[in-house]
Protein backbone atom coordinates (compact mmCIF):
# COMPACT_ATOMS: atom_id res chain seq x y z
CA UNK A 1 0.00 0.00 0.00
CA UNK A 2 1.15 3.52 -0.79
CA UNK A 3 -0.11 6.67 0.88
CA UNK A 4 -1.38 9.36 -1.49
CA UNK A 5 -2.11 13.00 -0.90
CA UNK A 6 -5.08 14.77 -2.45
CA UNK A 7 -4.67 18.52 -2.84
CA UNK A 8 -8.13 19.98 -3.21
CA UNK A 9 -8.22 23.19 -5.22
CA UNK A 10 -11.07 25.59 -5.56
CA UNK A 11 -11.76 29.03 -7.03
CA UNK A 12 -11.01 31.73 -4.42
CA UNK A 13 -14.66 32.81 -4.30
CA UNK A 14 -16.13 29.33 -4.63
CA UNK A 15 -17.79 29.26 -1.19
CA UNK A 16 -18.70 32.94 -0.95
CA UNK A 17 -22.35 33.93 -0.72
CA UNK A 18 -23.79 30.41 -0.71
CA UNK A 19 -27.04 29.87 1.15
CA UNK A 20 -26.73 27.76 4.30
CA UNK A 21 -28.62 24.95 2.61
CA UNK A 22 -26.40 24.91 -0.49
CA UNK A 23 -23.22 25.07 1.58
CA UNK A 24 -24.45 22.26 3.79
CA UNK A 25 -25.17 20.06 0.77
CA UNK A 26 -21.52 20.39 -0.33
CA UNK A 27 -20.17 19.74 3.16
CA UNK A 28 -22.26 16.60 3.44
CA UNK A 29 -20.76 15.20 0.25
CA UNK A 30 -17.23 15.63 1.58
CA UNK A 31 -18.01 14.34 5.07
CA UNK A 32 -19.76 11.34 3.52
CA UNK A 33 -16.69 10.56 1.43
CA UNK A 34 -14.32 10.80 4.41
CA UNK A 35 -16.66 8.57 6.43
CA UNK A 36 -16.79 5.94 3.66
CA UNK A 37 -13.00 5.95 3.27
CA UNK A 38 -12.56 5.76 7.05
CA UNK A 39 -14.87 2.76 7.19
CA UNK A 40 -12.73 1.03 4.57
CA UNK A 41 -9.73 1.78 6.76
CA UNK A 42 -7.86 3.67 4.05
CA UNK A 43 -8.40 7.28 5.16
CA UNK A 44 -5.30 8.67 6.82
CA UNK A 45 -6.45 12.12 7.84
CA UNK A 46 -6.69 15.54 6.33
CA UNK A 47 -6.51 19.22 7.02
CA UNK A 48 -8.37 22.28 5.89
CA UNK A 49 -5.90 25.06 5.16
CA UNK A 50 -6.64 28.48 6.58
CA UNK A 51 -8.41 30.69 4.05
CA UNK A 52 -5.74 33.40 4.18
CA UNK A 53 -3.17 33.70 1.39
CA UNK A 54 -0.24 32.77 3.65
CA UNK A 55 3.35 33.78 3.01
CA UNK A 56 6.05 32.81 0.55
CA UNK A 57 9.63 32.79 1.83
CA UNK A 58 12.46 33.15 -0.66
CA UNK A 59 16.23 33.06 -0.15
CA UNK A 60 17.83 35.92 -2.03
CA UNK A 61 21.30 37.49 -1.74
CA UNK A 62 22.12 35.83 1.55
CA UNK A 63 18.90 36.53 3.40
CA UNK A 64 15.42 35.15 3.49
CA UNK A 65 12.64 37.44 2.36
CA UNK A 66 9.01 37.04 3.37
CA UNK A 67 6.38 37.86 0.74
CA UNK A 68 2.61 37.93 0.71
CA UNK A 69 1.46 34.99 -1.36
CA UNK A 70 -0.65 35.84 -4.36
CA UNK A 71 -4.25 34.96 -3.68
CA UNK A 72 -7.22 36.64 -5.27
CA UNK A 73 -5.72 36.81 -8.72
CA UNK A 74 -5.11 33.06 -8.82
CA UNK A 75 -7.71 31.04 -10.69
CA UNK A 76 -7.60 28.44 -7.92
CA UNK A 77 -6.34 28.15 -4.36
CA UNK A 78 -5.44 25.10 -2.29
CA UNK A 79 -8.29 24.54 0.16
CA UNK A 80 -6.91 21.56 2.03
CA UNK A 81 -5.24 18.18 1.84
CA UNK A 82 -6.34 14.60 2.47
CA UNK A 83 -4.26 11.45 2.88
CA UNK A 84 -5.41 7.98 1.90
CA UNK A 85 -3.94 4.59 1.07
CA UNK A 86 -4.18 2.79 -2.25
CA UNK A 87 -2.60 -0.27 -3.84
CA UNK A 88 -0.98 1.63 -6.68
CA UNK A 89 -1.29 4.79 -8.74
CA UNK A 90 -4.09 3.41 -10.92
CA UNK A 91 -6.14 2.60 -7.83
CA UNK A 92 -5.37 6.03 -6.35
CA UNK A 93 -6.50 7.73 -9.57
CA UNK A 94 -9.72 5.72 -9.55
CA UNK A 95 -10.41 6.83 -5.97
CA UNK A 96 -9.58 10.47 -6.79
CA UNK A 97 -11.89 10.41 -9.82
CA UNK A 98 -14.79 9.31 -7.64
CA UNK A 99 -14.18 12.10 -5.13
CA UNK A 100 -17.21 14.40 -4.59
CA UNK A 101 -14.76 17.28 -5.09
CA UNK A 102 -15.48 16.98 -8.81
CA UNK A 103 -19.17 17.52 -8.21
CA UNK A 104 -18.40 20.96 -6.79
CA UNK A 105 -14.97 21.95 -8.20
CA UNK A 106 -12.82 21.28 -11.23
CA UNK A 107 -9.34 20.22 -10.12
CA UNK A 108 -7.32 18.40 -7.53
CA UNK A 109 -3.69 17.35 -7.25
CA UNK A 110 -2.65 13.78 -6.52
CA UNK A 111 0.81 12.91 -5.19
CA UNK A 112 2.27 9.75 -3.77
CA UNK A 113 4.05 10.01 -0.42
CA UNK A 114 7.45 8.44 -0.96
CA UNK A 115 7.71 4.95 0.46
CA UNK A 116 10.53 4.31 2.86
CA UNK B 1 -16.75 7.87 13.76
CA UNK B 2 -19.47 5.29 14.26
CA UNK B 3 -22.72 6.80 13.15
CA UNK B 4 -24.97 6.89 16.21
CA UNK B 5 -28.04 4.70 16.04
CA UNK B 6 -27.09 3.47 12.57
CA UNK B 7 -27.72 6.89 11.02
CA UNK B 8 -25.77 7.71 7.87
CA UNK B 9 -23.09 10.24 8.74
CA UNK B 10 -24.61 12.90 6.49
CA UNK B 11 -27.96 12.68 8.27
CA UNK B 12 -26.18 12.77 11.61
CA UNK B 13 -24.40 15.93 10.48
CA UNK B 14 -27.71 17.57 9.55
CA UNK B 15 -29.08 16.76 12.99
CA UNK B 16 -26.01 17.98 14.83
CA UNK B 17 -25.88 21.31 13.02
CA UNK B 18 -29.55 22.12 13.53
CA UNK B 19 -29.72 20.79 17.06
CA UNK B 20 -26.51 22.34 18.34
CA UNK B 21 -27.18 25.68 16.67
CA UNK B 22 -30.25 26.18 18.83
CA UNK B 23 -28.85 24.42 21.91
CA UNK B 24 -25.63 26.44 21.98
CA UNK B 25 -27.45 29.74 21.56
CA UNK B 26 -29.87 28.71 24.33
CA UNK B 27 -27.11 27.77 26.75
CA UNK B 28 -25.04 30.86 26.03
CA UNK B 29 -28.06 33.12 26.47
CA UNK B 30 -28.85 31.20 29.64
CA UNK B 31 -25.45 32.12 30.96
CA UNK B 32 -24.94 35.60 29.52
CA UNK B 33 -28.51 36.87 29.55
CA UNK B 34 -30.95 37.75 26.81
CA UNK B 35 -29.20 41.05 26.06
CA UNK B 36 -26.28 39.02 24.63
CA UNK B 37 -28.41 37.13 22.13
CA UNK B 38 -26.37 38.61 19.27
CA UNK B 39 -23.09 37.47 20.78
CA UNK B 40 -24.51 34.01 21.46
CA UNK B 41 -25.69 33.71 17.87
CA UNK B 42 -22.41 35.06 16.46
CA UNK B 43 -20.11 32.70 18.33
CA UNK B 44 -22.40 29.76 17.64
CA UNK B 45 -22.35 30.59 13.95
CA UNK B 46 -18.56 30.94 14.04
CA UNK B 47 -18.15 27.61 15.82
CA UNK B 48 -20.33 25.93 13.21
CA UNK B 49 -18.34 27.57 10.42
CA UNK B 50 -15.12 26.17 11.88
CA UNK B 51 -16.72 22.74 12.19
CA UNK B 52 -18.07 22.76 8.66
CA UNK B 53 -14.68 23.80 7.29
CA UNK B 54 -12.62 21.22 9.17
CA UNK B 55 -14.97 18.21 9.48
CA UNK B 56 -14.98 17.54 5.71
CA UNK B 57 -11.24 16.89 6.04
CA UNK B 58 -11.02 15.36 9.51
CA UNK B 59 -14.34 13.61 9.74
CA UNK B 60 -16.76 14.12 12.61
CA UNK B 61 -15.18 14.24 16.08
CA UNK B 62 -16.18 11.57 18.63
CA UNK B 63 -18.48 13.98 20.42
CA UNK B 64 -19.50 16.68 17.95
CA UNK B 65 -21.79 18.43 20.44
CA UNK B 66 -19.02 18.80 23.02
CA UNK B 67 -16.58 19.86 20.29
CA UNK B 68 -18.94 22.64 19.17
CA UNK B 69 -19.71 23.70 22.74
CA UNK B 70 -16.00 24.04 23.49
CA UNK B 71 -15.26 26.10 20.38
CA UNK B 72 -18.29 28.35 20.90
CA UNK B 73 -17.48 28.87 24.57
CA UNK B 74 -13.88 29.77 23.80
CA UNK B 75 -15.03 32.25 21.20
CA UNK B 76 -17.44 33.77 23.70
CA UNK B 77 -14.61 34.05 26.27
CA UNK B 78 -12.42 35.79 23.67
CA UNK B 79 -15.13 38.25 22.74
CA UNK B 80 -15.92 39.10 26.34
CA UNK B 81 -12.23 39.40 27.23
CA UNK B 82 -11.84 41.90 24.42
CA UNK B 83 -14.76 43.78 25.94
CA UNK B 84 -13.06 43.46 29.35
CA UNK B 85 -16.08 41.82 30.83
CA UNK B 86 -16.13 39.08 33.37
CA UNK B 87 -17.82 35.94 32.20
CA UNK B 88 -20.24 34.87 34.87
CA UNK B 89 -19.10 31.41 35.77
CA UNK B 90 -21.71 28.80 36.41
CA UNK B 91 -20.26 25.33 36.71
CA UNK B 92 -23.66 23.73 36.36
CA UNK B 93 -24.33 25.30 32.96
CA UNK B 94 -20.80 24.46 31.91
CA UNK B 95 -21.36 20.81 32.70
CA UNK B 96 -24.61 20.80 30.81
CA UNK B 97 -23.29 22.34 27.64
CA UNK B 98 -20.42 19.86 27.39
CA UNK B 99 -22.76 16.95 28.04
CA UNK B 100 -25.79 18.06 26.08
CA UNK B 101 -27.25 14.57 25.99
CA UNK B 102 -27.88 14.75 29.72
CA UNK B 103 -31.32 16.33 29.80
CA UNK B 104 -31.82 17.64 33.31
CA UNK B 105 -35.25 17.33 34.80
CA UNK B 106 -36.06 20.97 34.23
CA UNK B 107 -39.14 22.98 34.88
CA UNK B 108 -40.26 25.30 32.05
CA UNK B 109 -38.58 28.35 33.56
CA UNK B 110 -35.27 26.51 34.02
CA UNK B 111 -34.96 24.84 30.66
CA UNK B 112 -32.50 26.95 28.62
CA UNK B 113 -34.06 26.01 25.30
CA UNK B 114 -37.57 26.78 26.43
CA UNK B 115 -36.33 30.05 27.93
CA UNK B 116 -34.84 31.03 24.57
CA UNK B 117 -38.25 30.43 23.03
CA UNK B 118 -39.87 32.72 25.63
CA UNK B 119 -37.29 35.37 24.86
CA UNK B 120 -37.83 35.23 21.09
CA UNK B 121 -41.62 35.29 21.48
CA UNK B 122 -41.15 38.84 22.70
CA UNK B 123 -44.18 41.10 23.19
CA UNK B 124 -42.60 43.85 21.06
CA UNK B 125 -42.90 41.67 17.95
CA UNK B 126 -45.93 40.96 15.79
CA UNK B 127 -47.11 37.38 16.04
CA UNK B 128 -45.81 36.45 12.59
CA UNK B 129 -42.38 37.93 13.36
CA UNK B 130 -42.34 36.19 16.71
CA UNK B 131 -43.02 32.83 15.16
CA UNK B 132 -40.51 33.24 12.33
CA UNK B 133 -37.74 34.52 14.58
CA UNK B 134 -38.31 31.86 17.22
CA UNK B 135 -38.38 29.00 14.75
CA UNK B 136 -35.16 30.36 13.25
CA UNK B 137 -33.22 30.98 16.47
CA UNK B 138 -34.70 28.52 18.93
CA UNK B 139 -35.40 25.86 16.34
CA UNK B 140 -31.99 26.12 14.72
CA UNK B 141 -33.40 26.14 11.20
CA UNK B 142 -31.96 27.87 8.15
CA UNK B 143 -33.61 30.93 6.63
CA UNK B 144 -34.61 28.78 3.66
CA UNK B 145 -36.36 26.30 5.89
CA UNK B 146 -38.25 29.03 7.75
CA UNK B 147 -39.24 30.62 4.42
CA UNK B 148 -40.64 27.25 3.32
CA UNK B 149 -42.67 26.98 6.51
CA UNK B 150 -44.27 30.41 6.00
CA UNK B 151 -44.84 29.87 2.28
CA UNK B 152 -42.68 32.85 1.36
CA UNK B 153 -39.41 33.50 -0.49
CA UNK B 154 -36.02 33.18 1.15
CA UNK B 155 -35.24 36.86 0.46
CA UNK B 156 -38.48 38.09 2.00
CA UNK B 157 -37.90 35.89 5.06
CA UNK B 158 -34.31 37.13 5.46
CA UNK B 159 -35.59 40.73 5.52
CA UNK B 160 -38.34 39.86 8.00
CA UNK B 161 -35.87 38.16 10.34
CA UNK B 162 -33.42 41.07 10.22
CA UNK B 163 -36.20 43.53 11.07
CA UNK B 164 -37.50 41.34 13.89
CA UNK B 165 -34.06 41.11 15.43
CA UNK B 166 -33.65 44.88 15.30
CA UNK B 167 -36.94 45.26 17.15
CA UNK B 168 -35.86 42.71 19.73
CA UNK B 169 -32.57 44.56 20.21
CA UNK B 170 -34.56 47.76 20.78
CA UNK B 171 -36.29 46.16 23.77
CA UNK B 172 -33.07 46.39 25.74
CA UNK B 173 -34.58 46.56 29.22
CA UNK B 174 -36.77 43.51 28.85
CA UNK B 175 -33.95 41.45 27.44
CA UNK B 176 -32.55 41.37 30.94
CA UNK B 177 -35.45 39.27 32.08
CA UNK B 178 -34.70 36.56 34.57
CA UNK B 179 -36.71 33.40 35.12
CA UNK B 180 -38.25 35.11 38.13
CA UNK B 181 -39.51 38.14 36.26
CA UNK B 182 -40.47 36.63 32.92
CA UNK B 183 -44.21 36.44 32.39
CA UNK B 184 -44.65 32.88 31.19
CA UNK B 185 -48.40 32.72 30.87
CA UNK B 186 -48.71 35.90 28.77
CA UNK B 187 -46.46 34.52 26.03
CA UNK B 188 -47.75 31.01 26.16
CA UNK B 189 -49.93 31.34 23.05
CA UNK B 190 -46.98 32.13 20.79
CA UNK B 191 -44.77 29.58 22.49
CA UNK B 192 -47.33 26.82 21.86
CA UNK B 193 -47.62 27.88 18.22
CA UNK B 194 -43.86 27.75 17.79
CA UNK B 195 -43.70 24.26 19.23
CA UNK B 196 -46.55 23.25 16.93
CA UNK B 197 -44.67 24.64 13.90
CA UNK B 198 -41.39 23.03 14.94
CA UNK B 199 -43.12 19.70 15.28
CA UNK B 200 -44.57 20.10 11.78
CA UNK B 201 -41.09 20.73 10.37
CA UNK B 202 -39.97 17.41 11.80
CA UNK B 203 -43.11 15.42 11.10
CA UNK B 204 -43.71 16.63 7.54
CA UNK B 205 -40.69 18.54 6.17
CA UNK B 206 -41.80 20.74 3.28
CA UNK B 207 -38.50 20.47 1.47
CA UNK B 208 -35.22 18.60 1.50
CA UNK B 209 -34.21 14.98 1.37
CA UNK B 210 -35.94 13.56 4.44
CA UNK B 211 -39.42 12.04 4.76
CA UNK B 212 -39.39 12.81 8.47
CA UNK B 213 -36.91 14.45 10.85
CA UNK B 214 -37.89 12.65 14.00
CA UNK B 215 -35.28 14.38 16.16
CA UNK B 216 -37.07 17.70 15.55
CA UNK B 217 -40.51 16.26 16.17
CA UNK B 218 -39.42 14.60 19.40
CA UNK B 219 -37.71 17.76 20.63
CA UNK B 220 -40.97 19.66 20.07
CA UNK B 221 -42.82 16.93 21.95
CA UNK B 222 -40.33 17.23 24.82
CA UNK B 223 -41.03 20.97 25.07
CA UNK B 224 -44.79 20.45 24.89
CA UNK B 225 -44.62 17.90 27.71
CA UNK B 226 -42.55 20.29 29.77
CA UNK B 227 -45.23 22.97 29.39
CA UNK B 228 -48.15 20.65 29.96
CA UNK B 229 -46.52 19.14 33.02
CA UNK B 230 -45.88 22.27 35.08
CA UNK B 231 -48.01 25.12 36.40
CA UNK B 232 -48.42 27.92 35.34
CA UNK B 233 -47.97 26.73 31.77
CA UNK B 234 -50.12 23.61 32.19
CA UNK B 235 -53.18 25.15 30.55
CA UNK B 236 -55.85 23.26 28.66
CA UNK B 237 -54.34 24.58 25.42
CA UNK B 238 -50.90 23.20 26.34
CA UNK B 239 -52.39 19.82 27.21
CA UNK B 240 -54.32 19.75 23.93
CA UNK B 241 -51.15 20.54 21.97
CA UNK B 242 -49.33 17.83 23.87
CA UNK B 243 -52.10 15.37 23.02
CA UNK B 244 -51.92 16.30 19.34
CA UNK B 245 -48.15 15.88 19.21
CA UNK B 246 -48.36 12.52 21.03
CA UNK B 247 -50.81 11.19 18.43
CA UNK B 248 -48.73 12.43 15.51
CA UNK B 249 -45.42 11.27 17.03
CA UNK B 250 -46.90 7.82 17.56
CA UNK B 251 -46.79 7.42 13.77
CA UNK B 252 -43.20 8.53 13.19
CA UNK B 253 -41.79 5.01 12.86
CA UNK B 254 -44.59 3.96 10.51
CA UNK B 255 -44.15 7.02 8.32
CA UNK B 256 -40.73 6.20 6.91
CA UNK B 257 -39.38 3.23 4.95
CA UNK B 258 -35.98 1.73 5.74
CA UNK B 259 -34.69 3.52 2.63
CA UNK B 260 -35.96 6.91 3.81
CA UNK B 261 -39.09 6.95 1.65
CA UNK B 262 -42.38 8.28 2.97
CA UNK B 263 -45.45 6.17 3.79
CA UNK B 264 -48.60 8.27 3.92
CA UNK B 265 -51.21 7.66 6.63
CA UNK B 266 -53.42 5.70 4.28
CA UNK B 267 -50.79 3.03 3.69
CA UNK B 268 -49.10 2.85 7.09
CA UNK B 269 -48.70 -0.37 9.05
CA UNK B 270 -50.77 0.61 12.07
CA UNK B 271 -49.06 -2.12 14.09
CA UNK B 272 -46.00 0.14 14.09
CA UNK B 273 -47.85 2.99 15.78
CA UNK B 274 -46.54 3.67 19.26
CA UNK B 275 -49.38 2.60 21.58
CA UNK B 276 -47.78 4.26 24.60
CA UNK B 277 -47.78 7.64 22.88
CA UNK B 278 -51.40 7.15 21.79
CA UNK B 279 -52.32 6.35 25.40
CA UNK B 280 -50.42 9.40 26.60
CA UNK B 281 -52.27 11.54 24.05
CA UNK B 282 -55.64 10.18 25.17
CA UNK B 283 -54.65 10.93 28.76
CA UNK B 284 -53.94 14.57 27.90
CA UNK B 285 -57.24 14.83 26.00
CA UNK B 286 -59.06 13.40 29.02
CA UNK B 287 -57.74 16.20 31.22
CA UNK B 288 -59.08 18.92 28.90
CA UNK B 289 -62.53 17.49 28.20
CA UNK B 290 -64.11 20.06 30.49
CA UNK B 291 -62.02 22.98 29.27
CA UNK B 292 -64.12 26.15 28.96
CA UNK B 293 -62.31 27.31 25.81
CA UNK B 294 -61.66 25.05 22.85
CA UNK B 295 -58.42 25.81 20.99
CA UNK B 296 -57.38 24.68 17.54
CA UNK B 297 -55.16 22.13 19.25
CA UNK B 298 -58.22 20.52 20.84
CA UNK B 299 -59.80 20.12 17.42
CA UNK B 300 -56.65 18.90 15.72
CA UNK B 301 -55.99 16.49 18.58
CA UNK B 302 -59.55 15.24 18.15
CA UNK B 303 -58.90 14.61 14.45
CA UNK B 304 -55.58 12.90 15.20
CA UNK B 305 -57.23 10.78 17.93
CA UNK B 306 -59.91 9.65 15.47
CA UNK B 307 -57.17 8.40 13.14
CA UNK B 308 -55.26 6.86 16.05
CA UNK B 309 -58.30 4.83 17.13
CA UNK B 310 -59.34 3.68 13.64
CA UNK B 311 -58.37 0.12 12.68
CA UNK B 312 -57.62 1.25 9.12
CA UNK B 313 -57.89 4.20 6.72
CA UNK B 314 -61.22 3.25 5.15
CA UNK B 315 -63.13 2.52 8.35
CA UNK B 316 -62.00 5.72 10.04
CA UNK B 317 -64.89 7.84 11.34
CA UNK B 318 -64.67 10.32 8.45
CA UNK B 319 -67.91 12.10 9.32
CA UNK B 320 -66.48 12.91 12.78
CA UNK B 321 -63.35 14.22 11.09
CA UNK B 322 -65.42 16.34 8.69
CA UNK B 323 -67.28 17.84 11.66
CA UNK B 324 -64.04 18.66 13.48
CA UNK B 325 -62.55 20.24 10.35
CA UNK B 326 -65.71 22.31 10.03
CA UNK B 327 -65.14 23.78 13.50
CA UNK B 328 -61.45 24.24 12.77
CA UNK B 329 -62.21 26.12 9.56
CA UNK B 330 -64.62 28.45 11.34
CA UNK B 331 -62.00 29.08 14.01
CA UNK B 332 -58.91 29.58 11.84
CA UNK B 333 -60.21 30.68 8.40
CA UNK B 334 -57.05 29.03 7.12
CA UNK B 335 -56.86 27.81 3.50
CA UNK B 336 -54.54 25.03 4.67
CA UNK B 337 -57.32 23.76 6.93
CA UNK B 338 -59.77 24.06 4.02
CA UNK B 339 -57.52 21.80 1.93
CA UNK B 340 -57.49 19.14 4.67
CA UNK B 341 -61.24 19.52 5.14
CA UNK B 342 -61.61 18.86 1.41
CA UNK B 343 -59.75 15.56 1.68
CA UNK B 344 -61.89 14.53 4.65
CA UNK B 345 -65.09 15.36 2.73
CA UNK B 346 -63.94 13.24 -0.20
CA UNK B 347 -63.15 10.37 2.17
CA UNK B 348 -66.56 10.75 3.80
CA UNK B 349 -68.04 10.11 0.36
CA UNK B 350 -68.83 13.61 -0.87
CA UNK B 351 -66.24 14.49 -3.57
CA UNK B 352 -68.44 17.24 -5.02
CA UNK B 353 -68.56 19.12 -1.72
CA UNK B 354 -64.83 18.52 -1.41
CA UNK B 355 -64.20 20.10 -4.81
CA UNK B 356 -66.33 23.10 -3.88
CA UNK B 357 -64.20 23.61 -0.78
CA UNK B 358 -60.99 23.44 -2.81
CA UNK B 359 -62.38 25.78 -5.49
CA UNK B 360 -63.09 28.35 -2.77
CA UNK B 361 -59.37 28.74 -2.01
CA UNK B 362 -58.05 28.17 -5.55
CA UNK B 363 -57.51 31.89 -6.25
CA UNK B 364 -55.24 32.45 -3.24
CA UNK B 365 -51.64 33.03 -4.31
CA UNK B 366 -50.32 30.98 -1.39
CA UNK B 367 -52.12 27.92 -2.75
CA UNK B 368 -50.39 28.12 -6.14
CA UNK B 369 -47.14 26.83 -4.70
CA UNK B 370 -48.71 24.66 -1.99
CA UNK B 371 -48.32 21.02 -2.98
CA UNK B 372 -50.99 19.62 -0.59
CA UNK B 373 -53.59 21.77 -2.38
CA UNK B 374 -52.87 20.12 -5.73
CA UNK B 375 -52.60 16.68 -4.15
CA UNK B 376 -55.99 17.10 -2.50
CA UNK B 377 -57.41 18.26 -5.82
CA UNK B 378 -55.97 15.26 -7.60
CA UNK B 379 -57.46 12.87 -5.01
CA UNK B 380 -60.87 14.46 -5.32
CA UNK B 381 -60.77 14.55 -9.14
CA UNK B 382 -59.77 10.89 -9.21
CA UNK B 383 -62.75 10.06 -6.98
CA UNK B 384 -64.99 12.00 -9.39
CA UNK B 385 -63.64 9.79 -12.18
CA UNK B 386 -61.86 12.71 -13.89
CA UNK B 387 -58.57 10.90 -14.44
CA UNK B 388 -57.09 13.33 -16.94
CA UNK B 389 -57.64 16.33 -14.67
CA UNK B 390 -56.37 14.36 -11.66
CA UNK B 391 -53.20 13.57 -13.58
CA UNK B 392 -52.69 17.24 -14.42
CA UNK B 393 -53.12 18.18 -10.78
CA UNK B 394 -50.52 15.63 -9.67
CA UNK B 395 -48.14 17.03 -12.24
CA UNK B 396 -48.84 20.54 -11.04
CA UNK B 397 -48.11 19.43 -7.45
CA UNK B 398 -44.65 18.33 -8.56
CA UNK B 399 -43.81 21.94 -9.50
CA UNK B 400 -44.35 23.05 -5.85
CA UNK B 401 -41.74 22.93 -3.11
CA UNK B 402 -41.85 19.57 -1.33
CA UNK B 403 -39.55 17.03 0.23
CA UNK B 404 -37.87 14.59 -2.14
CA UNK B 405 -39.59 11.51 -0.67
CA UNK B 406 -43.02 13.10 -1.24
CA UNK B 407 -42.04 13.93 -4.82
CA UNK B 408 -40.97 10.31 -5.31
CA UNK B 409 -44.38 9.05 -4.13
CA UNK B 410 -46.18 11.39 -6.56
CA UNK B 411 -44.00 10.33 -9.47
CA UNK B 412 -44.72 6.71 -8.62
CA UNK B 413 -48.42 7.46 -8.58
CA UNK B 414 -48.20 9.19 -11.96
CA UNK B 415 -46.29 6.34 -13.57
CA UNK B 416 -48.81 3.79 -12.22
CA UNK B 417 -51.55 5.80 -13.95
CA UNK B 418 -49.72 5.56 -17.27
CA UNK B 419 -49.20 1.81 -16.87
Amino acid sequence: MTTYMLMLNHAPDRYDGLSEDDYMAIIKDYVGWVEAMTEKGIYKGGHKLDDGPGKTLTAASGQIEVHESPFAELPEVLGGVMLFEAEDEAAAIAIAKAHPHFKHNTSLGLRAIQDV
Amino acid sequence: MEAAGGLPVTRLLDRIVRRERSRLVAHLVGRLGGARLDLAEDVTQEALAVALASWPYQGLPDNPAAWLARVARNKAYDRLRRERRELPYDAEIDKRSTNPEIAPDNTPDQDPELRLIWLCCHNSLSERDRLALTVKIAGGFTTGEVAGLFLTSQEAMARRLTRAKQTLRGSEKELHETPETIDLAARLKSVLKVIYLMFAMGYAPRRGEYAVRSDIALEALRLARLLAGHAPTATAEAAALCALLCFQASRLAARETAQGGIILLEFQDRGLWDRNLIAEGLGHLQTVRQAPVVSRYHLEAGIAATHALAPNWESCDWSAIVRLYGHLETMTRSPVVAVNAGVALAMAGDPDAAMKKLEAVSDLASMHTYAPYFLARAEVLARQGKDGAARESWQRALTCPMSEPVAAVIRERLSSLTG
